[in-house]
């Protein structure tokens, strides 16, 4: 089967003029290239260092790479199956080019092929960047030879394909069984059942605590060895890396024919599911009847009523932005997974609070550890909300944003309005995700208060930080709005947030440690609330500073040029 | 009520409008023509603060838009050539919209929403997605939107663009009753006819500078061809040979 010329042509071409005719946004990739660049040296640096780190304390123990290679691969395939699926239904439904693509005399299956390509193209950036670097790392490690070098990405690049086609398929069937105008009613849907999971964990009913907490390098092996599971591809996968790492050719052939096989059926069920489902979902996804009727007078007027204390124009964008968020179908696709995501975490977290029979320092630096990776963990689910739907809100403006532009308003008085519509439920969503989580791992009332409010400064922080550079990396002529949240930007914007998390850490790490370690500092209110009080004033003067930083060049790169 | 001075802007070496300087009356309907390519958007990109100039400077309604944009900005209306509005709001959502991003009172702001929409024929549809308009309903609704807050100066870019006969029509009764009523319309258009019977004063631009600018009478005297049409003394003064 040949790729269709025509059809992946124009992404290609895109992506060369970015380079050749780069014009007023000269400075923007070759920065992107230089920071990922650096991340991967990071990822690469830090994962070997991690590795001589752990023979060097245990040098009598071989140390197995199939399970961290199967925790890698498990989170990269589930990061690239969301990302394929959001991309896909942007892609197959709701681009600009389909009109022209399907009145061109092309074959479905040449179509779909394309699409296929493209997809995978869009995601492909998250491979090179978060996994390959790992990978060389490991076949570093173990002093692997030329041969590992490269077949083990090809290996690799079989078996991402898997999840490309997953996202493909999951997109297709989606698509046909909800249609646009249930957007809404779906989206309700997803708020009621997040609310009574959240009862649910907080009453603690629903939560079995079956697994065990004694020892918590138990507990984190336990949780990780899911992904050794021998029925997952990762496992396969981990297994055919390990034997390719130590010269063997038999398992790393038998994996690579595997995944070839896996791939031509979930190809021929893409295939199916593109034959029977693409015209009805192609049709339903541009039904504009809606579900609900729409009161236009009443809308505005609940509009004043629950936004009093903005101004006019802050209030007009808040309103439009969540009436084009709830109306949209890719935005509900994206928020249901990361929903499931989130409580996926809050349900596995449970199983790290503090172990048994250990002494009280060990504990206190377990809590300090578990306290830290919550606001940590947290925050990267956070982040990942904000990285598909806080950034791209700006380029979603599009070929509209002429009317921000000719409005009396500044760039300034834009981005703040956004951040303020953003805020409030990206804060919302924060807030119950770090308290869910500091309330399941036991921790006293007041380091749960002081976990929460953290969140929500971080919240805060994050969402200038990708208001900002959503503006900054704007880009108003897309195909489909599902390119914004896998696009050059966003990965900025979560290599900026992994920095800005990074400093945050820092105050936050010095209040839990000197709460949990000097009981004396907390011996009386007065106490307690100074070493609580400096260490949030600490993570909010950050916070602030690099929203506002974010801000201002956003609001910079937005001015008529 | 428009002044603009000695207006340029270059994208590195192509300058794309050079030293346009232009005075326009208060009221009345100025017609600003030229040929595709001629600069005639990047004009009025400029003067809806879209685009920065490079040069120059431009006054609506004696405020300096470079200096006190927001002033500027807040008695303009501005009706572009492709109606770009968002899909997923209601006609009327859209206007409520425009209408606070202008501070109009909520009061006015609805009474005012009904008046545009009954005039521009939207009513019935006031309550459905804009994604579900075509194109000529999506022109009317940007009309609309250009003309709820009350402006003293409206800019015009290819109105005629998308609409049936009896739309291209009412916007022309339109536009005449707002310039009667004193607002200050600069339409650019190609549409020489158009020109012909709206205008009251018009400028040519050509390869980003301004060919010529008056009333009908005085481009007349100005090629002196007395007896003919805008079109015949347009074409004569935009041919290749006046470009070189």
């Amino acid at each position: 089967m040949s790729i269709h010329p025509v059809l992946l042509q124009p992404r290609l071409l895109t992506i060369k003029n970015r380079w050749v005719r780069r014009g007023s946004r000269s400075m923007k990739e070759p920065i992107g290239l230089i920071l990922s660049a650096g991340l991967m040296y990071a990822i690469y640096a830090s994962t070997l260092s991690t590795l001589h780190d752990a023979k060097r304390l245990l040098p009598h123990v071989a140390i197995d790479p199939t399970l961290p290679l199967s925790v890698m691969l498990a989170a990269l395939s589930l990061m690239i199956f969301l990302s394929a699926a959001v991309a896909a239904i942007g892609s197959l439904f709701l681009s600009k080019d389909l009109d022209l693509v399907t009145s061109a005399p092309i074959s479905p299956r040449e179509f779909l092929f394309a699409k296929t390509c493209e997809v995978g193209l869009s995601v492909s950036w998250m491979i090179c960047v978060f996994g390959l670097p790992g990978l060389l790392a490991f076949g570093a490690f173990y002093d692997a030879g030329l041969l590992f070098i490269v077949t083990a990405p090809l290996l690799c690049l079989s078996f991402f394909a898997i999840a490309v086609s997953l996202g493909m398929i999951t997109a297709l069937v989606f698509a046909s069984l909800i249609p646009s105008e249930r957007g809404q009613p779906v989206l309700i849907s997803l708020f009621l059942v997040a609310v009574a999971s959240f009862l649910a964990f907080m009453t603690g009913g629903a939560w079995p605590n079956s697994l065990p907490t004694e020892n918590p390098i138990h507990s984190i092996t336990h949780l990780t060895s899911f992904a050794t599971n021998l029925w997952l591809p990762t496992s396969h996968c981990a297994h055919a890396i390990t034997a390719l790492m130590k010269g063997e050719l038999v398992v790393p052939c038998l994996a690579a024919l595997e995944s070839i096989g896996a791939l031509s059926i979930l190809g021929l069920i893409m295939r199916i599911a593109f034959t029977h489902l693409y015209d009805r979902g192609l049709s339903r996804t541009h039904q504009t009847r809606r579900f609900f009727k729409i009161h236009s007078r009443t809308a505005h007027k609940l509009s004043r009523l629950l936004l009093p204390f903005s101004s006019a124009s802050t209030r007009a964008i808040m309103a439009k932005e969540y009436k084009v968020f709830s109306r949209d179908l890719t935005h509900t696709v994206q928020l249901g997974l990361l929903l499931g995501m989130t409580f996926l975490y809050l349900y596995n977290y449970q199983v790290l609070r503090g172990p048994a029979n250990v002494s009280e320092d060990v504990l206190a630096i377990w809590q300090i550890f578990l306290l830290l990776s919550n606001i940590a963990l947290g925050s990267l689910v956070v982040t990942s909300i904000c990285s598909r739907f806080v950034f791209p809100s700006v380029s979603l403006e599009g070929q509209s944003f002429w009317l921000l532009q000719a409005a009396p308003l500044s760039t300034h008085d834009i981005l703040r309005a956004k951040r303020k519509s953003w805020s409030i439920p990206v804060s919302c969503i924060g807030g119950v995700i770090f308290i869910s989580g500091a309330m399941a791992l036991d921790a006293d009332i007041p380091l749960v208060l002081a976990s929460c409010a953290a969140g929500i400064i971080i919240c805060q922080g994050l969402v200038g930080l990708s208001i900002g550079l959503g503006a900054f990396f704007s880009q108003f002529e897309w195909e489909h709005s599902t390119q914004i949240s896998t696009s050059f930007g966003s990965f900025i914007f979560m290599i900026t947030s992994m920095i800005v998390l990074s400093l945050t850490m820092v105050p936050l790490g010095c209040m839990f440690g000197t709460y949990l370690l000097f009981p004396e500092t907390h011996a009386t209110p007065d106490t307690e609330i100074l070493v609580l009080g400096v260490g949030l004033l600490c993570t909010y003067v950050v916070n602030k500073a690099v929203s506002w930083w974010a801000l201002s060049t956003g609001a910079k790169a937005l001015q008529p040029k | 009520m428009i002044t603009l001075k000695n207006l340029s802007k270059s994208y590195g070496s192509f300058s794309a409008v050079k030293n346009v300087s232009l005075e326009v009356p208060t009221g009345g309907i100025f017609a600003f023509l030229g040929v595709n390519g001629a600069g005639k958007t990047t004009t009025i990109r400029m003067i809806t603060g879209i685009l920065k100039p490079t040069s120059g400077s431009i006054y609506l309604g004696g405020y300096d838009l470079l200096a006190d944009p927001l002033q500027a900005k807040a008695i303009t209306g501005y009706i572009p050539d492709r109606p770009n509005l968002y899909p997923k709001l209601t006609g009327r959502e859209f206007l409520n919209f425009i209408c606070d991003l202008y501070r109009v009172s909520p009061k006015h702001a609805e009474r005012r929403i009904d008046q545009v929409l009954e005039e521009y024929s939207l009513t019935q549809w006031q309550d459905e997605l804009i994604e579900s308009y075509s194109h000529g309903m999506k022109q009317r609704l940007a009309t609309c939107a250009a003309l709820v807050h009350d402006p003293r100066v409206l800019i015009v870019d290819e109105p005629m663009v998308g609409l049936d006969p009896h739309g291209a029509r009412n916007l022309k009764e339109a536009f005449k009753r707002y310039a009667r009523s004193g607002v200050t319309i600069f339409l650019s258009t190609h549409s020489l006819n158009v020109a012909e019977e709206l205008a009251d004063n018009l400028a040519i631009i050509h390869k980003g500078s301004i060919l010529t600018t008056g009333t009908l009478d005085d481009i007349r005297a100005l090629t002196g061809k007395h007896d003919e049409g805008l079109e015949h003394m347009f074409l004569e003064l935009t041919s290749p040979a006046v470009g070189h």
